[in-house]
């Protein structure tokens, strides 16, 4: 038995399937991509399935992974050619390797925010968001909600300004312990804009360990 | 890709998935080289709709044609409808999201009653005229078609054609006929007159409905050449019915997320509560060969870990353990369960309960239906009281320690004794279990009872009754509880108020076109829902159209009234239905049609058309 480590892409109208959906599709997947999936030995037996970090609905990325396993060994090139074959539109392997880390391993990741809307006040609310000295937003968790101060372990890794477009990439915590979504630093841009923007659309870059290197 | 100015609104909503497509297996087309567009609209939400085989069977079958591209759409949920008109943005196909009232044809199946005002919201989000006689040229024609299409007086009006019976055949050929008509430049009249030729096609505009002065249908007069009677159309070879190789997927969580596989169509038993005992007739089964292959081309084309036997009664198939046997040994090591919906309580045996314990563990379901024995032989239910407990016995012997047992209240001759043996019947099975001496070690029973409230249908019996009023239901439900025994049995029943709108509309006339308009206008979108269904705006309907909710619903119907349907022809003849009806007041049952023919008039028609067929009626084919 072989675990074997898949990144893949979710782009398109795919951002809008919910981490949950997406496990299930490729448990269909895995149903029709004729590969030796090994099977969970219990009472109710299922395709072993594990993801490196959930992504949050409406992000799209070219940098997730799950891990499965099979019962025999097949080369890395086909088992990324057979789910292909079967993948809806819009999620696609990139490429199927041994894992090396541990999903423990994560504490970062990079997100790539991209703001659309004419009017001046969106860059002058970016200017704003970017002087802030704190931007304190709610964090829902589990046991409630929570105040934290983005400027604390956000950094902002690039920004863009074209005119009614604005490109905003940030490093944010992720993994088990702290992990911040994409959409609290929308939170905070909006809140000092005081409205939604026309359009916010979100794609993670990367998946680091603490020395920043890409997950893997 | 979806346009951005749809692409914009799915942030803001609860589960987007069921607006942006891109599931595993749509079809898309190249709208440039297609000359039909059909947009197959299912009037409620997208995880209903995409739960309904009838969908997914018309999706396939259409789609197979070069020249037609047919499209789902569903019901939006409130905040994506909100969001929709906010926008400006009208009702779109999910293949290729362009707005509805650019397509050619508007087909809703009409599943339930309660539907009808969600038809009217999809027409008026697509910007299409609700009405017949205000839509004109020969674009966005609307059809219907599925079990309400026969009486679908209420709707007549907003609707241009309905297919009537099993649309696989005749579907296509008036897809082709509008083909032509587009070509030739026909007006939408002429195509329509053309259309009522067809066998199956009902043209309610053709058709002048005149009403005595107590309300009752006085006369339904066809015009333009229009035929008299229409006739239902039916798949007489089902083995040879068209079925999809494979179903859309959808990402998220529907209804019934499954592969699906029609085993038999039509039913045997003659329960004369039951719509679909009747219109669905003659009774057909697949060859287990069939079913078993496209069964298994589903779960390989749609990677689905469970396949249901679907039917009315599967149970009745006459090689059902031949066919889950040949199914278990592929779906067994690739982890398949199988599904068996519909079980009827006297066909259990060892071998099947095993094979069905093979597959599933959770609980068991039966319909006794009624309580005593009396009115379960005046409904034809035509199972005894020692049958139910056998079964029972033998499910708890198996390991089984919880049995669901539906019944219905309201039905015609139910007296308090009828409605107290549902209790009775259930404690008989509670006290069963604790008598057996290998019942499960260590463990409880439950005994669920689920009731629910009748409702009279055309094409039954049971057309002609009256359905009980309100105060009768609640004092039932009452009585009900008051006469539970045991901590063991569990009680569920339905609320009587939907049951009674459902009557209204099901034996309903062309004047509830403006009460179902009305309700809409009143924000009555998604009335199957309980958290959107309003009873209190539909009798203000009526009351403002001057209509009686008691007219339609628990007037008793005499056997010579001309019934709002009566020109619709199920091939099931209203002698038929009147010499069951007197049974029933007799507590007397017909035999099934495997054990004798009760001559409901299919085998006429069946002659007529020349199909020859086997058993001990000719209308049990194969």
């Amino acid at each position: 038995m072989e675990t074997v480590r898949v990144f893949f892409a979710k782009e398109g109208r795919l951002k809008y399937i919910s981490h949950l959906d997406v496990t299930r599709c490729l448990a269909r997947v895995f149903h029709r991509c004729g590969l030796p999936i090994w099977y969970t030995q219990g009472f109710n037996p299922h395709a072993y399935l594990t993801f490196a970090l959930p992504l949050p609905l409406g992000v799209e990325s070219r940098c997730e992974s799950f891990d499965f396993r099979l019962t025999e060994e097949v080369n890395y090139e086909e088992v990324r050619d057979r789910l292909n074959a079967v993948l809806p539109e819009d999620l696609r392997a990139l490429r199927a390797a041994a894992p090396v880390m541990e999903p423990g391993a994560i504490c970062w990741a990079d997100y790539r925010l991209t703001i659309r809307d004419d009017d001046p006040a969106a860059e002058a609310a970016l200017e704003r968001f970017l002087a802030a000295e704190h931007l304190t937003v709610t964090k829902k968790t589990k046991k409630g909600e929570q105040e934290i101060d983005l400027k604390e372990k956000m950094t902002v890794q690039k920004v863009e300004r074209k005119s009614g477009e604005y490109v905003l990439e940030v490093r944010l915590p992720a993994g088990g312990t702290v992990n911040w979504s994409p959409m609290l630093v929308t939170g905070a841009y909006n809140a000092l804009l005081g409205r939604e923007p026309y359009w916010t659309g979100y794609e993670r870059l990367a998946i680091l360990t603490k020395d920043f290197q890409d997950f893997c | 890709m979806i346009p951005s100015e749809i692409e914009r609104l799915l942030p803001k909503v609860q589960k987007p998935a069921r607006y942006c497509g891109g599931e595993i297996n749509t079809i898309i087309k190249d709208k440039s080289k297609v000359s039909t567009r059909v947009a197959f609209c299912f009037p409620d939400l997208y995880e209903v709709g995409m739960s309904h085989l009838g969908m997914k069977l018309f999706y396939s079958a259409f789609n197979k044609r070069e020249e037609i591209w047919c499209e789902r759409v569903f019901a939006p949920a409130e905040d994506m409808r909100t969001l929709l008109l906010e926008n400006g943005i009208k009702l779109y196909g999910l293949e290729s999201f362009d707005p509805l009232d650019e397509f050619d044809v508007i087909m809703f199946t009409l599943q339930y009653e309660l539907c009808y005002t969600g038809v009217l919201d999809m027409l008026y989000l697509s910007g299409i005229p609700l009405r017949q006689k205000d839509r004109k040229g020969l674009s966005h024609m609307v059809m219907g078609g599925g079990p309400c299409a026969c009486n679908p007086e209420p709707v007549a009006d907003f609707f241009d054609l309905f297919f009537l019976g099993e649309g696989e055949e005749v579907d296509l050929e008036v897809l082709d006929l509008y083909g032509q008509a587009k070509r030739e430049g026909w007006s939408r009249e002429r195509f329509l007159q053309k259309a009522a030729q067809i066998e199956g096609i009902y043209v309610p505009s053709l058709y002048d409905i005149s009403y005595h002065a107590d309300g009752t249908v006085a006369a339904i007069t066809p015009k333009n050449g229009a035929p008299a009677t229409i006739k239902k159309r039916i798949m007489p070879d089902f083995d040879k019915a068209d079925f999809p190789e494979s179903f859309v997927v959808p990402f998220i969580d529907v209804v019934h997320d499954r592969a699906v596989t029609e085993v038999l169509r039509g039913c045997i038993r003659g329960c004369r509560f039951c719509q679909a005992g009747y219109i669905y007739r003659p009774y057909r089964e697949r060859s287990a060969d069939v079913i078993d292959r496209q069964a298994y081309d589903l779960c390989h084309n749609c990677g689905y870990d469970e396949v249901s036997l679907s039917s009315l009664s599967t149970s009745d198939h006459s090689h059902l353990a031949e066919l889950m046997e040949k199914m278990l040994v592929w779906a067994e090591p690739e982890h398949i369960d199988l599904s068996l919906p519909s079980l009827r309580i006297d066909s259990m045996t060892p071998h099947l309960l095993e094979l069905v314990q093979r597959v599933r563990k959770s609980g068991l379901t039966f319909a006794p239906e009624a309580g005593s024995q009396r009115l379960r032989d005046a409904i034809n239910k035509n199972i005894t009281e020692q049958e139910v407990l056998d079964t029972c016995r033998m499910s708890f012997e198996n390991g089984y320690t919880a049995v669901k047992l539906y019944f219905m209240m309201g039905l015609p001759t139910e007296t308090e004794e009828d409605v107290k043996a549902i209790i009775e019947l259930a404690q008989k099975v509670v006290d069963l279990f604790y008598r057996l001496p290998n019942k499960p070690k260590g463990k409880g029973v439950t005994v669920n009872i689920s009731v629910a409230c009748f409702v009279p249908k055309p094409f039954t019996p049971f057309q002609f009754e009256p359905q009980d009023a309100p105060e009768q239901f609640v004092a039932k439900q009452k009585l009900l509880l008051e006469t539970v025994s045991s901590r063991k049995i569990s009680i569920s029943y339905h609320d009587s108020g939907t049951s009674r709108i459902e009557a209204i509309l099901a034996r309903g006339d062309r004047r509830l076109a403006d009460v179902v308009e009305a309700v809409w206008r009143d924000g009555g979108r998604l009335e199957g829902w309980e958290d959107h269904f309003n009873p209190a705006r539909w009798y203000d309907a009526m009351e403002k159209a001057g209509l009686s909710p008691d007219f339609y619903a628990t007037r008793k119907r005499e056997y010579d009234e001309l019934m709002p349907w009566d020109h619709l022809d199920y091939f099931v003849s209203k002698e038929f239905l009147i010499r069951e009806n007197r049974l029933t007041h007799e507590s007397k049952t017909t035999p099934n049609c495997r054990e004798r023919c009760s001559g409901c008039g299919v085998n006429k028609e069946l002659k007529e058309k020349g199909v020859t067929c086997s058993g001990n009626c000719p209308c049990v084919l194969r």
